[in-house]
C-alpha cells in the first residue's frame, strides 16, 4: 500500500520540488565541473604539443 | 619572511589548526567523561570551570553535552583537520614541490588565513554567550537549529566566513599549480600530493558555497523571521510555533548542507592520501605505483563527490527516485577509493621499507582508512542504513576515516616534513611511543562503537543510553572507551614535547632555505588574474545555484504559491545593464559604470524600503523571503563590483596602472564579472516576475 503521506498532494508537491531543486544543484555542478575539465584538457593538450615541438 | 610568504601562512595555518585540534580534543574528553559516568558529578576543578549554568552541582546538563557534541564536530572538521590538511600542508609544500617562489596571490593567501582565524574565534567564543554554543550537531539540522539559542548565530557566521576563506585558499592553490610551475613540470609529472591538493581545492571552491547559501537562509530564518526551513504547523514542546509564515522545507537545509558535507569528507581524505603517498614512496624507496591511475582516480572521486550527497538523507523519505540515484552514485565512488588504497599498498611491493615514525603512521593509515571505507558500504545502501542511521556505528565509521585515518596521515606528514622546517628530524623514540600509544588507544575507543551501534544504541544520547534496556550491556564499554581516551591524551604528550623541544633548538643543517625561483615564464603575465577570476565566478555560480535551488525546491514543493511580484523592477534592470554596458578601458567609462552600479544599490534599498512601508517583509511568505534574500545577496555582489570598479578608476589608475598589463587584465576580468552579475539578475527577475 502506498504511503498516505507521500501520495497526498502535499507529499507529491514536496517530492517534486525536492527533485527539481536537487536537479538545479546537480546541473550547476556538472556545468561548472565540465568547464573546469575543458580548461584542464586544453592545458594538458597544449603542454603535450609544446613537448612534441621541443 | 613576510606575513604573506607561503611558508609563514602555512605555519600560521598549522599552529592555529593544532590549537583548534586541542580545543576539539578537550571537548571530546568532556563528552567521554559524561558518557562513562552519566549523571555523576564531574571533578570539582572541571565543574568550577564549566560553571553552574552548564554543570549545576557538578552534574553536566544535557544542553551542555549537546554543545560539546556540536562544537567537537564543527571544530575538528572545519577548524582543525581541514585547515591542517589543506591550509597548512598545501601552503607550505605545494609551492616547494612545483618550484614556485610563492603562492599566486600572496595577499589573498594571508587574508584567507586571518579570515579563518576570525571565523574560528567567533565559533569557539560562542561558548561564552547567553545560552552557550551551537547545540544542534555539527550538521545544524533545521528546524531544531532555527529555534536554538544565540550560539547558533555565531556558528552560522563562522561557517560563512570559513567559506569565504576556503574559496580564497582554493583559488590560490589552483592558480598557483597551473601558472607557477617550473618549466617542464607538466601536469602529467605533477607529484600526486599536488594533485590531491588541487582536487581538494576544487571541492572547497565548488561545494562550500552551498553551505554558505544554507547559512544565509538559516540566518534569515533566525534573524528575519523567514521560514525557509520551517514547515507549517510546527509544534515545539507540544505548542504550535507562533509568528512564522511556515511552508518551508527542513530537507532543503539537509540538501544544501550535505552538498558541502560529503565533498568535505574528501577534503579531509584527499590531502591525507597525498601525504601518505609521499611518505610511502620515500620510505619504501619505490616510485608510486600507477601514478596516472591514481590521478585519474582522485579526479573521478572529486567529480563524483558532488553527486552523492543525499546518501546522508535516506531516512528522510525523500522518495525512491532520489534514493536510488544517490545509492548508485555512492557505490560508484567507492571504485576510485579502492584504486587509491590499492595503489598505495602496491607501492610497497618489492620495496625496501624503513619503519620510521612517519612510515608507521602512513602504514597504519591504510587499514584504518580501509575499515572506515568498508564500514561505509552498509550506510550507502538505503535498506541497511535504515537500521544503522544515527547509531554509534556511524560514529565509528567516520571516525575511522578521520581520526586514525586522516589525523594519522597528518602526523605522518608532520614527522616526515619536520626536517624541512627546522633542519632536524623529530626524536624517533618519542615518535614511536606516540604512534603505538595512539594506534592502540584510538582503536580501543572506536572499535567498540561498531558493536554498540549494531546493538542499536542511538549516538546522540546524553547518558549513553542508561535509560534503555538494550543499551545496558554497552555502558561498561563506554567507560573503557573513556579510559582509552585518557590514554590517547597521555600519548599526545610525547608528540607535543617532541615538537617543542625540537623547535627550541638551533636550526640544523638540513633546513630547506627558501630558494629564489622564478615563475615559469611561458604564461602570459595576466593569466593568473584571469584564471583567478574565472574560478571565483565558478564559486559564485555555485553560490547562486544553491540559493536558486532553494527557491526551486520551495516553490516546486508548495501546493500554493503567492502570485508573482507585480511591478517589474525596470529601473534596477536598466541601471545594472547600463553599468555593464558602460564598463570599459577608459577612466570615464569606469567612473560611469561605478556610479551606475552604486545607483542600482541605492535604488534597490529604496524599493525595498517602499515594500517595507507597504507591510511586505521577508517573513510575509516564502516568495518574499526568497526574493529579498536572493536579491540582497545579489546586491552585495553588485556593491562589491562597484567598489572594485571605483578602485580601478581611482587609486589603481592613479598608481600608473592605466597602461599596465596587470591593470588591463583586471579591467578585462571585471567586465566578465559584470556580465555574470547581470545574468544572475535577469534570471532572478524572470523567475520572480514572469514565470
Amino acid at each position: 500500500m502506498a504511503c498516505p503521506i507521500c501520495v497526498s498532494p502535499e507529499g507529491t508537491a514536496i517530492n517534486n520540488g525536492m527533485r527539481a531543486g536537487a536537479a538545479v544543484l546537480l546541473i550547476a555542478a556538472v556545468m561548472v565541473v565540465s568547464a573546469i575539465v575543458r580548461f584542464a584538457v586544453r592545458l594538458w593538450a597544449s603542454e603535450r604539443a609544446d613537448q612534441k615541438t621541443a | 619572511m613576510s606575513l604573506t610568504n607561503h611558508k609563514t601562512v602555512g605555519l600560521q595555518y598549522g599552529v592555529t589548526a593544532l590549537g583548534f585540534l586541542l580545543v576539539g580534543f578537550i571537548l571530546m574528553i568532556l563528552m567521554r567523561v559524561q558518557l562513562a559516568w552519566p549523571g555523576q558529578p564531574l571533578p570539582a576543578w572541571v565543574s568550577s570551570l564549566l560553571g553552574d549554568a552548564n554543570a549545576p552541582g557538578g552534574i553536566m546538563l544535557p544542553e551542555f553535552y549537546n554543545q560539546l557534541v556540536a562544537m567537537h564536530g564543527s571544530v575538528m572538521v572545519f577548524l582543525a583537520v581541514v585547515p591542517l590538511a589543506a591550509g597548512a600542508f598545501a601552503n607550505y609544500f605545494v609551492p616547494l614541490q612545483i618550484g614556485a617562489p610563492d603562492m599566486a596571490f600572496p595577499r589573498l593567501n594571508a587574508a584567507s588565513f586571518w579570515l579563518y582565524l576570525i571565523a574560528g574565534v567567533i565559533m569557539v567564543s560562542s561558548f561564552f554567550v547567553e545560552g552557550g554554543a551551537a547545540r544542534s550537531g555539527w550538521t545544524s539540522y533545521a528546524p531544531l537549529a532555527v529555534i536554538e539559542t544565540k550560539g547558533q548565530n555565531f556558528w552560522l557566521i563562522g561557517i560563512f566566513l570559513l567559506g569565504v576563506s576556503s574559496v580564497m585558499h582554493a583559488i590560490n592553490v589552483m592558480v598557483t599549480v597551473v601558472y607557477s610551475r617550473r618549466p617542464g613540470l607538466t601536469l602529467a609529472r605533477l607529484p600526486f600530493f599536488v594533485w590531491s591538493q588541487v582536487v581538494t581545492a576544487l571541492l572547497l571552491l565548488l561545494a562550500f558555497p552551498a553551505l554558505q547559501a544554507a547559512s544565509i537562509f538559516q540566518l534569515m530564518d533566525r534573524l528575519a523571521g523567514t521560514s525557509f526551513f520551517m514547515p507549517s504547523g510546527l509544534m515545539v514542546g507540544g505548542v504550535p510555533l507562533q509568528g512564522i509564515s511556515g511552508g518551508g522545507n527542513p530537507l532543503l537545509w539537509q540538501h544544501l548542507f550535505w552538498f558541502l558535507g560529503h565533498p568535505e569528507v574528501y577534503v579531509l581524505i584527499l590531502p591525507a592520501m597525498g601525504i601518505v603517498a609521499e611518505v610511502i614512496t620515500t620510505n619504501a624507496r619505490r616510485p608510486l605505483w600507477g601514478h596516472g591511475l591514481m590521478v585519474a582516480a582522485v579526479l573521478l572521486m572529486g567529480g563524483m563527490s558532488m553527486a552523492v550527497w543525499a546518501h546522508h538523507m535516506f531516512l528522510t523519505g525523500m522518495g525512491t527516485t532520489l534514493t536510488s540515484f544517490f545509492q548508485v552514485t555512492t557505490f560508484i565512488i567507492s571504485i576510485p577509493s579502492v584504486i587509491l588504497i590499492s595503489s598505495l599498498v602496491l607501492t610497497l611491493w618489492g620495496g625496501s621499507i624503513t619503519f620510521n615514525t612517519p612510515m608507521l603512521f602512513a602504514l597504519a593509515f591504510l587499514p584504518m582508512f580501509g575499515i572506515g571505507g568498508l564500514t561505509g558500504l552498509p550506510l550507502g545502501l538505503a535498506a541497511s542504513d535504515v537500521a544503522l542511521h544515527d547509531t554509534w556505528y556511524v560514529v565509528a565509521h567516520f571516525h575511522y576515516l578521520v581520526a586514525p585515518g586522516t589525523v594519522f596521515a597528518l602526523f605522518a606528514g608532520i614527522y616526515h616534513w619536520w626536517p624541512t622546517l627546522t633542519g632536524r628530524p623529530l626524536n624517533e623514540r618519542l615518535g614511536k611511543i606516540h604512534f603505538w600509544g595512539s594506534f592502540i588507544s584510538m582503536n580501543t575507543i572506536f572499535l567498540p562503537m561498531f558493536a554498540i551501534g549494531l546493538i542499536g544504541v542511538n549516538r546522540r544520547l546524553w547518558d549513553a543510553g542508561a535509560s534503555y534496556a538494550h543499551a545496558q550491556p554497552t555502558l561498561q564499554w563506554q567507560t573503557h572507551m573513556t579510559y582509552a581516551a585518557f590514554a590517547l591524551a597521555a600519548f599526545q604528550l610525547p608528540f607535543v614535547w617532541n615538537l617543542v623541544a625540537n623547535a627550541r633548538r638551533k636550526p640544523g643543517t638540513g633546513k630547506a632555505e627558501p630558494e629564489q625561483l622564478s615563475t615559469a615564464a611561458s604564461w602570459p603575465p595576466d593569466a593568473s588574474s584571469r584564471l583567478g577570476l574565472w574560478l571565483y565566478l565558478a564559486s559564485a555560480v555555485m553560490l547562486f545555484a544553491s540559493l536558486f535551488s532553494g527557491y526551486v525546491m520551495l516553490r516546486g514543493g508548495a501546493v500554493e504559491w503567492p502570485d508573482r511580484i507585480g511591478t517589474f523592477p525596470w529601473l534596477e534592470t536598466v541601471l545594472l545593464v547600463a553599468a555593464a554596458a558602460t564598463f570599459g578601458h577608459s577612466r570615464t567609462r569606469l567612473i560611469a559604470s561605478h556610479a551606475l552600479a552604486l545607483t542600482f544599490v541605492i535604488v534597490k534599498i529604496f524599493s525595498d524600503l517602499v515594500l517595507f512601508d507597504l507591510g511586505v517583509r521577508p517573513s510575509t511568505n516564502l516568495m518574499w523571503a526568497c526574493w529579498f534574500t536572493l536579491t540582497w545577496v545579489h546586491a552585495a555582489h553588485v556593491l562589491g563590483g562597484a567598489i572594485f570598479t571605483g578602485w580601478l578608476a581611482g587609486p589603481s589608475f592613479r598608481m600608473g596602472g592605466g597602461e599596465g598589463m596587470r591593470w588591463q587584465s583586471h579591467v578585462a576580468a571585471t567586465r566578465r564579472y559584470w556580465l555574470f552579475v547581470n545574468v544572475v539578475w535577469l534570471i532572478l527577475v524572470v523567475a520572480f516576475h514572469i514565470v
